[in-house]
């Protein structure tokens, strides 16, 4: 499906990332299971950003996810997250014009002290909404791009992100941004060998 | 035995049975992940949507089923329907699977016991959580049947009912990639539109046709949606009907030229596409020379070409957007083999019969015959396809991996319907 779930904007800090803010899609998922979704898309946002290097590009494939992330040379992150089939240079186009704007709003020095509650940045539920249709956004971001694509570093999992000797599960029970509710929900998802399909 | 160790069963049972009779816009069902059950209801009911939590399941379905099962064992012996219908909801919730359950609740709509009405909203939670769920879909169809042949009295507003099968169809499908269940269901339903509201069958066509693409250009790689719409636009080529203003056939016109204007030369021919008889731009577009009829609605016909070139576009659209995706070079060759069939039936009939479209061989022979046949220029729609295929072609070629595979593979396939790039 060619769908768009969250978009984040991320501080990168030297020990840990700080989201800045966030807006999510979660319509599809049902009703019970769209509050775990949501934590664990957050969950996910930041631990990709924490482990991935300033100034790179990474796409992760999780299941019939994608996870997009890119962290900029000032330390300014942005991830989003979207379906398998949404054409991953528009992902990161969408990530470089949304990092962008909220640059030119917010100077760097404030990010590092800024969080979600104080941060007021409407615009980016606007990209979120007129980026699910990858072919009206896509056609006035075709003539300024200046994306390389080799640049982009692909993974075929999370796990294949994480640093040596850390595991996916032990990161979930550690975390604390994760209710119990969601914990269980992974732990199920888990047994049924679906890691990301909590849909099903 | 099993049962007897989950005395909870028949009030869990009974509470979902009172969220499924109360609320009547309930939306889902859906088990929710808990790991013990904390001395708490495993029912959730928010927002229109009922969850189960997931330690129950089990000894739940198993005190439904093994019930089900002694009951069935002793023929004689009685149970009061309304108890027998809340194993029955219990059992098919958490596992729709099986047939027997579902001819058990065909005997109490039968007799009686189960309202048809309230029995599609419970099959609709059903499909919400098991949204491939084929015996579930053939259920509804036989309800439907019963409601709108067999029952005393048959519902008022049948418009209504159907559009409510389109919608559950709808749900089904978003739900589970390459539904075809779904798909077949939503076919099926326009089939009965068609028979039983004809006055609105047109316009239903015609909204099908608006959203089924929407849907394919979210789902691009499921051909489920795509077979639907195969479907709708045979439907769509066949249509009789007499041409109204809601056809819109200046606007239908207008898409027909638009195909085919990148492969168009000469002026007299853009005049006769856009100004001149409908008679004649169908000759022009088909090739032939075929006289003008007068039992013929060239009009209809016209409007009813239209579909099919708009699809052409959409494909084009789609393939060179989204690279890689198979399903979308199969409606390629669906959409080369209807362009083959259609200049043939027009040859024959001057329109558009069902006749010729399954056959596939004997096309290719009659397309032979053709070739030395009657044919007084080239078909324009034919050189619009082979243009616009040869485009797509190309670029697809330069996208290499999978995508110029596929090209290659699609190229094969014009080959053997005699289709010349």
């Amino acid at each position: 499906m060619v769908k768009l779930y969250a978009l984040t904007i991320l501080y990168k800090g030297p020990i840990s990332a700080t989201p800045l803010k966030a807006v999510y899609e979660l319509g599809s998922f049902s009703f019970f299971q769209r509050g775990s979704v949501q934590e664990f898309m957050a969950f996910v946002s930041k631990t990709i950003t924490e482990r991935t290097q300033i100034a790179a590009r990474q796409s992760v494939k999780e299941g019939e996810y994608m996870c997009h992330v890119y962290v900029r040379g000032d330390s300014l992150a942005g991830v989003l997250i979207s379906d398998h089939e949404y054409p991953n240079r528009v992902s990161h186009t969408l990530i470089t014009k949304l990092l962008d704007e909220f640059a030119s709003k917010y100077p760097p020095d404030s990010w590092p002290t800024l969080n979600e509650a104080t941060c007021s940045f409407p615009q980016v539920n606007t990209y979120l909404a007129k980026y699910q249709n990858p072919r009206e956004a896509d056609a006035f971001t075709k003539m300024q791009n200046d994306l390389d694509e080799t640049k982009i570093i692909l993974h075929n999992t999370i796990e294949a992100v994480l640093e040596r000797g850390e595991k996916l599960d032990d990161l979930v029970s550690k975390s604390e941004g994760l209710s119990m509710q969601s914990k269980a929900f992974y732990k199920t998802a888990r047994k049924t060998n679906s890691c990301c399909s909590l849909t099903a | 035995m099993q049962e007897d160790t989950f005395p909870a069963a028949e009030k869990i049972l009974s509470d979902i049975d009172n969220v499924l009779r109360k609320d009547l816009n309930l939306v889902s069902f859906e088990i929710i992940p808990a790991l013990d059950n904390e001395n708490k209801s495993p029912v959730f009911h928010a927002e229109n949507s009922l969850g189960l939590a997931s330690w129950s399941v089990k000894p739940l379905y198993c005190y439904a089923y093994n019930r089900l099962l002694d009951l069935r064992r002793n023929k004689h012996r009685r149970e009061d329907p309304s108890v027998v219908s809340r194993w029955l909801m219990g059992a098919l919730l958490l596992n729709p699977d099986i047939s027997t359950f579902w001819n058990m609740r065909r005997e109490l709509i039968k007799s009686g016991r189960l309202d048809p009405t309230d029995e599609l909203r419970f099959v609709a939670i059903v499909l919400y959580y098991k949204a491939k769920c084929f015996e579930a879909f053939a259920y509804r169809r036989w309800l439907l049947q019963y409601m709108l042949v067999e029952q005393k009295q048959p519902p008022t507003d049948v418009e209504t009912l159907l559009r409510n099968e389109i919608h559950v169809a709808s749900m089904s499908a978003d739900r589970y990639a390459n539904n075809c269940h779904a798909w077949s269901h939503r076919e099926h339903v326009v089939g009965n539109f068609e028979a039983l509201v004809p006055a609105a069958y047109m316009s239903l066509l015609k909204e099908e046709w608006t959203s089924s693409e929407k849907w394919c250009t979210k789902h691009i790689s499921d051909y489920s949606g795509l077979a639907y719409r195969q479907f709708l636009l045979k439907s769509l080529l066949l249509s009789e009907n007499s041409v109204t203003a809601s056809d819109n056939i200046v606007g239908r016109r207008e898409i027909l030229y638009e195909f085919v204007k990148p492969s168009i030369r000469e002026s007299t021919e853009v005049s006769i596409l856009r100004d001149g008889s409908s008679n004649e731009a169908l000759d022009l577009l088909h090739g032939f020379d075929t006289g003008n009829r007068s039992d013929i609605d060239y009009d209809r016909c016209l409007i009813n070409l239209s579909y099919l070139t708009e699809e052409c576009m959409f494909n084009d659209d789609l393939t060179r957007s989204y690279p890689d995706h198979e399903a979308l070079w199969y409606q390629r060759r669906f959409l080369a083999h209807t362009i083959v069939v259609l200049t043939a039936s027009y040859e024959k009939y001057s329109s558009y019969k069902i006749e010729l479209f399954d056959p596939r061989l004997k096309i290719r022979q009659d397309k032979i015959v053709n070739e030395t046949g009657n044919r007084s220029s080239v078909s324009r729609l034919e050189v619009a396809f082979q243009d616009r295929s040869k485009e797509i072609i190309k670029i697809a070629k330069s996208c290499g991996h999978h995508q110029s595979t596929m090209a290659e593979k699609f190229q094969k396939f014009l080959t053997t319907i005699n289709v010349q790039l």
